[in-house]
């Protein structure tokens, strides 16, 4: 699916890393964990699972970093579908609480004496994200918020280019539906 | 050149949002095209409408990443590397950067840059190496300064092990070992009860 793989910024760190360098950690976490975080956290809506994945994701990329094999796929697209892929057990697990996100979505009404209304936009796409079906908010998220390429998302996502429109497509106008027509 | 559609434009818009410039790379000349053409008043009205939830989306603020999370993340990788030189094969790699210190990799010999798999010298390589890795050995052990001490400790303790024994050499022609019948052999070959030192 990703075809952009050639020349892995990231493969020089993985080799460090894989010989024991700990400063190659901390430069691999610091590349990625901004995006991984924000992802995790926007596929969850629930910032201590969010963690939890992101540590789940780093502990397995220690752990790759010893046997990594160049031209599979990029760092970057493998750690973000090792984190979709977590996010999607974890929801799984938990979906009768989609209800309440709907719930929660149509309670926010405006209240300025209590809200700004920046926090108010927040909390609104929050919860409209949350009502999203899976795939959809994982396409939204990373091409979207985290700005993958079509080719890297379609990679991370497991699916075609063409199925990766489909679903940007469809999750849009949902998320219309919540957050344009209806405030 | 493919020509783009009024259609095809308003699927991507639909996907992508109102920025041409975030479109898939393929489809943004041909975007270009329909905007700059008999249809760029409607396609301009597209791109409009899919920027009301693009405005939308980029509401959200970013997500700031808990200190506390990476200082965790960062003990993961401690704790990998700690485990990972705990296994055999670490274990194994260890000892062959030793062995290395000793016998350097051919590439080190050839002016290399030493990162090929490490493997045994041979030849005049390996003599080289031999020779380089047992002067070493040599000089870490103390080279000729430690060799006069040496000697001496070896004389004393041949001494002292002598007196321990019983002074002076047995008499010549006297049996230094005591006779051990065949019977007691056996005894104490198959633990047979007559024998006391294994006898409860």
């Amino acid at each position: 699916m990703d075809s952009s793989h050639a020349g892995d910024p990231d493969l020089p760190l993985l080799h460090r890393i894989a010989a024991g360098d700990a400063d190659a950690c901390r430069e691999l976490v610091d590349r990625h964990l901004p995006v991984l975080h924000a992802t995790a956290t926007r596929l969850l809506g629930d910032a201590a699972e969010a963690q939890d994945v992101c540590q789940e994701v780093f502990v397995s990329a220690w752990q790759a970093a010893r046997t990594w094999q160049p031209g599979r796929a990029r760092f970057r697209t493998w750690m973000l579908r090792v984190a979709t892929n977590a996010c999607h057990d974890r929801h799984r697990r938990r979906r009768p609480q989609d209800a309440d996100a709907l719930d929660e979505l149509e309670s926010l009404a405006p209240d300025p004496e209590q809200r700004t209304a920046l926090v108010e936009r927040e909390q609104r796409l929050a919860a409209a994200l949350a009502i999203l079906p899976e795939r959809q908010r994982a396409a939204i998220v990373l091409c979207h918020f985290e700005d993958c390429s079509q080719a890297e998302a379609a990679g991370i996502l497991d699916i075609s280019e063409e199925a990766l429109e489909s679903l940007l497509a469809r999750g849009r106008r949902r998320l219309r539906e919540l957050l344009v027509e209806t405030r | 050149m493919d020509t783009m559609t009024l259609q095809r434009f308003r699927e991507l818009a639909a996907a992508w949002g109102a920025d041409v410039t975030r479109w898939p790379a393929a489809a943004q000349p041909g975007a270009v095209r329909v905007l700059g053409g008999s249809d760029g008043d409607a396609a301009r009205r597209i791109l409009g409408q899919a920027g009301e939830l693009d405005v939308a989306l980029h509401a959200g603020a970013p997500v700031p990443v808990p200190a506390a999370l990476r200082a965790a993340i960062l003990a993961t990788a401690e704790e990998a590397m700690a485990a990972a030189k705990a296994t055999p094969e670490a274990a194994d790699e260890e000892t062959l950067s030793y062995a290395a210190e000793w016998f350097p990799r051919p590439q080190a010999i050839a002016g290399g840059d030493g990162t090929a798999p490490l493997r045994r010298p041979t030849g005049a390589a390996a003599r080289a190496a031999d020779a380089g890795g047992w002067a070493r050995l040599w000089s870490e052990l103390g080279g000729l300064r430690m060799a006069g001490p040496a000697l001496a400790m070896a004389v004393v303790l041949g001494v002292t092990l002598a007196e321990v024994r019983g002074g002076a050499a047995p008499d010549a022609g006297a049996d230094a070992t005591p006779a051990v019948s065949g019977e007691e052999v056996m005894d104490v070959a198959l633990f047979g009860a007559d024998y006391e030192e294994y006898t409860l």
